[in-house]
């Protein structure tokens, strides 16, 4: 049963928020729905990551339009990655990202090249939204479509983009962030880069950010942790991006995955204001709400949303529901006292 | 192309539903440009006991 599950970035899921800490919940709820499509937030881990042929890795823009129902979804065996890199990365910096995609072709097998810099640097900003979530602005956006687009035809069909970060790593914001309790700062300026890309290229692409190594932190977060076991953020990114489902936007063919094939969405309870989210009410599909608190309180009390609702206290919790609905059981069976049958007057 | 960061609230008209909301919400963006990401980030009540949206996004002109 095709299941969407949606974790937004940049606004600080207990679950999801920091380094692919969703990982876990993303794994059982494939192996509950047997098709899962998810977002590069839940999959990448920076240097950790998992590859499960259940799981389809679409990018946020790519993500909105199919729950919409504009794009399909066409699996494949393999993509070819373009690497796109920011110009205003340092050349060691930059050298890290190119030896991380020399290894995950060498000890992977993954199809990887051509390798590009963009003509001017990115000049990426961070932002923070009157709610607390992240977004963030790119100076020179035309820059990186240009790249994208130079990439797409030397052969690419995905493209894996690095750009420069600011940082400032004496930040109170990145200490909370380090000590699992805060928002990543950078998520929502990743998303409108990988987003301009998947709009104007319509491919798979995904980002990682370009940062020098942090200084030890004893007290680092678990959740954080895939971000400090190596120099770059690439290697998951490569990973997710190399099976990643071709996005269809003209005539669909037999085996492409549409929105109208999709059985549960699964998000955090406050975080049900997300276009993808909001185009699966519109198709009445079983909304799975998780306690997985965020800086948002956008409910389904809120939105006045009451048919076709299911709480979760956990992923484990969503993951059942998931495979009763998968198994056309009603959820409300399966817990007691049974709600009174309804009587039409 | 340029990019910018916008902060809107609106008042949620009582003739649009829930299942309308999006397309809604993306009429109301559009006049501001092309958007290219976005969010509904907070449902509250205005002094009158209306209902409010607060929408972030990011457009390109």
């Amino acid at each position: 049963m095709p299941t969407l599950m949606l974790v937004p970035t940049g606004i600080g899921c207990a679950i999801g928020g920091y380094a692919g800490d969703a990982l876990p919940s993303a794994r059982l709820l494939a192996a509950a729905s047997g098709c899962l499509i998810t977002h590069p937030n839940v999959m990448n881990g920076a240097s950790l990551y998992w590859s499960d042929s259940r799981v389809h890795y679409v990018e946020g823009y790519g993500l909105d339009r199919f729950a919409v129902g504009d794009w399909a979804l066409r699996p494949v065996r393999r993509q070819r990655i373009g690497l796109l890199l920011d110009a205003g990365i340092e050349p060691e910096l930059a050298q890290r990202q190119i030896q991380v995609a020399e290894g995950c072709r060498a000890s992977l097998g993954l199809d990887i090249g051509p390798v590009i810099s963009t003509d001017a640097p990115l000049d990426v900003t961070l932002e923070r939204g009157a709610s607390g979530a992240s977004w963030g602005r790119l100076g020179c956006p035309d820059a990186l479509l240009r790249a994208g687009e130079r990439l797409k035809q030397a052969g690419a069909t995905a493209i894996a983009v690095v750009a420069r970060f600011p940082e400032d790593p004496e930040s109170e914001e990145l200490a909370a962030y380090r000590q699992g309790s805060g928002v990543d700062a950078l998520a929502g300026a990743e998303a409108v880069i990988s987003h301009l890309l998947v709009k104007h290229l319509q491919i798979p692409c995904a980002h990682a950010p370009a940062l020098d190594p942090l200084p030890l932190d004893p007290q680092l977060d678990p959740r954080a942790a895939g971000e400090e076991l190596g120099y770059t953020f690439l290697a998951c990114v490569l990973v997710g991006l190399s099976r990643a489902p071709d996005l269809v936007t003209g005539e669909r063919q037999p085996g492409d995955l549409d929105a109208a094939q999709l059985g549960a969405v699964v998000v955090p309870e406050g975080a049900l204001g997300g276009e993808a989210l909001l185009a699966c009410v519109e198709r009445k599909l079983p909304v799975v709400c998780v306690a997985n608190p965020s800086v948002l309180s956008v409910t389904a009390e809120a939105l006045g949303l009451s048919q076709g609702v299911f709480h979760a206290s956990s992923y484990s919790e969503a993951a059942g529901l998931v495979l009763a609905l998968r198994e056309g059981l009603s959820p409300a069976s399966l817990g007691r006292p049974l709600p009174a049958l309804q009587r039409l007057d | 192309m340029r990019l910018t960061s916008l902060q809107r609230q609106f008042l949620w008209p009582a003739d649009v539903p829930l299942v309308e909301l999006r397309s809604w919400i993306r009429e109301q963006l559009a006049v501001e440009g092309d958007v290219l990401r976005w969010a509904l980030t907070g449902v509250g009540f205005s002094a009158d006991g209306a209902r409010t949206l607060h929408v972030e996004a990011v457009i390109s002109a």
